[in-house]
């Protein structure tokens, strides 16, 4: 019963944190200057031409009449169609053709800066002091500061560029070729990935170290157990909380943040959908991907609170 | 380069594969060409090969096919990416039309020094002032197999017409007052008065009059029509994917023998220029139409990559308010006009890679273009200081100058306000706005100064009526010259352009230069460039994009 109330009411506060939200990015796209009818005709915009495109797409209506229309659509599953981006797609295809990629490659970045921080954040901390952990210290630190665009362009210089072992420009969608979206995708995911692991292995060093200081570990030692072993058993596992903490807040900036990157490599992801979308006013494009931003953001959330309360013990009772 | 030499392996060895299955009898199926592959890797090298065959809508032998240089082009559209429709009539922003012009044809084209000649129309004729007849060309088929007639030509121009269809060219195109088929392949056009513009709306570039398919677009609708668009151009659309690409085949019954080259093209949607620079110099890319101002010089030292530049279609200068302080001075206006080096500016701005212009017409439009020096389009902080002594306002009044923050328009407000302020001892400064906004703002006649620029205008008719007669609907701060009014309208009638309308033009801007309502700045380059080892690459003044690519082979 408690379960079925707690269900009820995250999703009565996600949807109303849906409605919220597609309303607020409604009021914005409209309280910029701007209008889709300026984008789609550019500067053949005479007078006549804006004002037949407004009488078309229904852009004179009342606000509130233009956003429950939407809303209308919206329940019944219908996110509208672009006028002013693709004009005549609907936002739903846009969506399905863009989300898959960007998922792809974020998913493609998280495991390469796991794989990344791992190995850099154990050797750092389990050589304390020693040239190893300068380097891999020094290292974070370089590659946090990197802006990712700029990575970008330097790693089409050196791969592709120079060694062609990469394409420069285009993506392979996963659906169409798994091995063709692993390797065209490789370069984009290295360049989100790096500054990420620079984080992620920071924070691993960190948690690493405090946690050899601990009184357990020192006991475990003096115990007779070996280095390696201690090390696996004792430090690693503890330490991996804050570290999985670190990781889920920066999956949500590979939703949206990463626009940059996908346009430096001609990933076609949703990010630059609804960067396009704004910047071509085209309001049910940038509607629909903020409601599936936010829709992914409270899933993610939930699970996230579903997974805490089942690791800790105190509130898995 | 190591690139070039594997591609070659793998065409040979496929056409080798090719011709023994030929030999045998066997027609070979042809792939899917949603399933191109889009990058030029290594990998997708030998899956590339496939492309050879890749000719949508019907079967062929592959003996027509396996010729040297059978492969498909892959050309970038760069700065853009969006795309709202492909149907002529509804369209309005260039990318749009970059396609248009591969995927449809117009009765006439513009040839590479812009005369007009003959594309679905083999001649024409005025019998009187206003009346004018297009002979067709015959045999000219559609994409869906049907023949072109004089139907759809009447067809075309009625629905640009409809008010309910809304074409953004109605009123440019409302001068014509009839359209009518004589018999199946001749088309007799009326206009109110002499329209001397007529022709260059009837070009395949941005007017909107390239000929639809009649059957087509009442068979499928104008929604329908402009995503899935059927023409009698070169290149057939098989695929777009929005905000990404859109792949074609060779129209196989394209009405100039030998063209489209490349059985297949792909044309990307690169949203950032530098990367359409990497990926040609990766070879992935084998044409790409813009090369931004500060990649020219790294685009040249490429070895595998032939740049090509000249001055293109457009005009950019800084267009005054004219009602409001100070620009409602014609002196304050001169002084700022001649304290502009734009010899230096260009080189500041573009890096060289523009003509200084006293005008808005561009040289490429050689008949209307005026050589003789205006002295308050000239250099002269003299003239200039004297000019502002003249004036009703100091050097002290407050201006802002709204400017556009992308590329190298960042640097054109910032040079033009730093040169008025260097000779003038002015106190300009410049405010950035998007893009969009500028442009809003603009057409409100809201601020005080705005650099700008219009581009893709190909008649000395929309650079001058346009803007600055006092109905023209680009003339947004109400600029009015009775004598430039009535020189405009004479030019507009006058159907020998080239000996009397050309120079009516040149007298009417320059009594614009004298008044001042815009700074004349520059004309820029048009920069492209191509992979060496493709062949059939004309650079036009005007972009013909779609259409430049039908004669490109690569090698």
């Amino acid at each position: 019963m408690r379960v079925l109330t707690w269900l009820l009411l995250r999703a009565g506060s996600a949807a109303f944190m849906l409605l919220l939200g597609s309303l607020v990015v409604f009021l914005l796209m409209h309280a910029v200057p701007g209008d889709a009818a300026l984008a789609a005709l550019g500067d053949q915009a005479s007078p006549d031409a804006i004002a037949d495109f407004r009488r078309l797409h229904h852009l004179d209506d009342p606000l509130a009449m233009q956003f429950l229309a939407w809303l209308r659509g919206a329940l019944r599953g219908d996110l509208g169609t672009s006028i002013s981006l693709a004009g005549g797609f609907s936002t739903a295809s846009l969506i399905a053709g863009s989300l898959p990629n960007t998922l792809f490659i974020g998913a493609y970045a998280l495991l390469l800066a796991l794989a990344i921080s791992i190995t850099a954040g154990s050797i750092a901390a389990s050589r304390h002091g020693r040239v190893e952990d300068v380097l891999a210290t020094s290292g974070a630190i370089v590659t946090i500061s990197m802006p990712d665009f700029w990575l970008g362009y330097v790693l089409v210089l050196l791969f592709s560029l120079e060694l062609g072992w990469f394409p420069a420009y285009g993506f392979t969608r996963p659906g169409e070729s798994f091995l063709g979206a692993l390797h065209s995708g490789f370069l984009p995911a290295l360049a989100i990935a790096v500054p990420m692991a620079g984080i992620f292995s920071r924070m691993l060093r960190a948690t690493l170290l405090e946690t050899f200081r601990r009184a357990y570990v020192t006991s475990a030692r003096v115990m007779g157990f070996g280095r390696a072993f201690v090390f696996w058993h004792y430090v690693f596992r503890n330490a991996l909380i804050p570290y999985v903490t670190a990781i889920g807040l920066q999956a949500r900036y590979l939703l949206g943040g990463v626009v940059v990157v996908e346009r430096v490599f001609g990933v076609p992801g949703i990010g630059s959908v609804m960067v396009d979308g704004a910047f071509a006013r085209d309001i049910s494009v940038v509607q629909g991907c903020a409601v599936v931003f936010l829709l992914i953001v409270i899933l993610v959330n939930l699970l996230v609170d579903l997974l805490c309360g089942l690791l800790d013990p105190r509130t898995a009772a | 380069m190591q690139r070039g030499n594997r591609i070659e392996c793998g065409i040979s060895k496929l056409q080798r594969s090719a011709r023994a299955s030929f030999n045998n009898g066997k027609i070979l199926s042809l792939p899917d060409p949603e399933r191109l592959p889009m990058t030029l890797s290594r990998r997708t090298l030998l899956g590339g090969a496939t492309l050879l065959t890749a000719e949508a809508g019907g079967l062929r032998p592959f003996a027509a096919m396996a010729q040297p240089g059978a492969a498909p082009l892959r050309a970038a559209m760069t700065g853009f990416t969006t795309i709202n429709t492909l149907d002529p009539g509804k369209a309005a922003i260039n990318p749009e039309f970059y396609i248009i012009w591969g995927v449809f044809n117009t009765l006439v084209k513009f040839d590479a020094k812009m005369n007009v000649v003959g594309d679905l129309a083999e001649s024409w004729t005025n019998p009187d002032a206003t009346t004018w007849e297009f002979k067709l060309r015959q045999g000219v088929h559609f994409h869906d197999g049907s023949e072109l007639t004089a139907e759809d030509v009447v067809f075309t121009f009625q629905r640009i017409a409809d008010e309910k269809f809304g074409s953004p060219v109605r009123r440019k195109m409302a001068p014509l007052v009839s359209v009518e088929a004589v018999d199946a392949h001749t088309v007799r056009m009326k206009t109110d008065k002499p329209f001397a513009p007529l022709l260059t709306y009837l070009t395949n570039t941005r007017t909107s009059t390239q000929i639809v398919c009649k059957k087509a677009v009442l068979a499928m609708g104008d929604e329908q029509y402009g995503r899935t668009p059927v023409g009698s151009g070169p290149w057939k659309l098989t695929e777009w994917r929005p905000n990404e690409k859109l792949s074609f085949a060779a129209h196989t019954e394209y009405f100039e023998r030998g063209l489209p080259k490349a059985p297949a093209l792909e044309v990307m949607l690169i949203r950032d220029d530098s990367s359409a620079i990497n990926a040609l110099a990766a070879g992935g890319l084998h044409f790409v139409n813009a090369v931004p101002y500060g990649d020219t010089e790294r685009v040249k030292r490429m070895a595998s990559v032939a740049f090509s530049s000249m001055p293109g279609l457009n005009a950019r200068f800084a267009q005054f308010n004219i009602q409001r302080p100070p620009f409602d001075d014609v002196h304050f206006r001169r002084a700022v006009s001649m304290s502009i080096n734009r010899q230096a500016f260009v080189q500041a701005v573009v890096f060289g890679q523009a003509v200084p212009s006293q005008g808005y017409i561009p040289q490429a439009i050689s008949w209307a273009y005026d050589r003789e020096p205006r002295p308050y389009a000239q250099y002269n902080p003299q003239a200039a200081k004297a000019e502002l002594a003249k004036s009703r306002y100091g050097a002290d009044v407050e201006v802002v100058v709204y400017g556009m923050p992308d590329a190298w328009w960042k640097r054109m407000s910032e040079v033009f306000v730093d040169m008025v302020n260097r000779t003038l001892g002015t106190k300009f400064r410049v405010e950035f706005m998007d893009s969009r906004t500028h442009f809003q703002r603009w057409m409100a006649n809201d601020g005080q100064c705005w650099p700008n620029g219009w581009i893709a205008l190909c008649d000395p008719d929309e650079y001058l009526f346009d803007c600055f007669h006092s109905t023209g609907w680009r003339n947004f701060s109400k600029y009015s010259n009775p004598q430039v009014d009535s020189l405009l309208e004479q030019a507009r009638q006058e159907l020998d352009r080239e000996a009397k309308g050309g120079p009516l033009y040149m007298q009417a801007e320059r009594l614009i230069a004298e008044d001042c309502p815009s700074v004349f700045l520059m004309n820029t380059y048009s920069n492209s460039a191509v992979l060496k080892r493709v062949t059939g690459f004309d650079h036009t003044p005007f972009d013909g994009f779609g259409a430049q690519l039908a004669p490109m082979t690569v090698g």
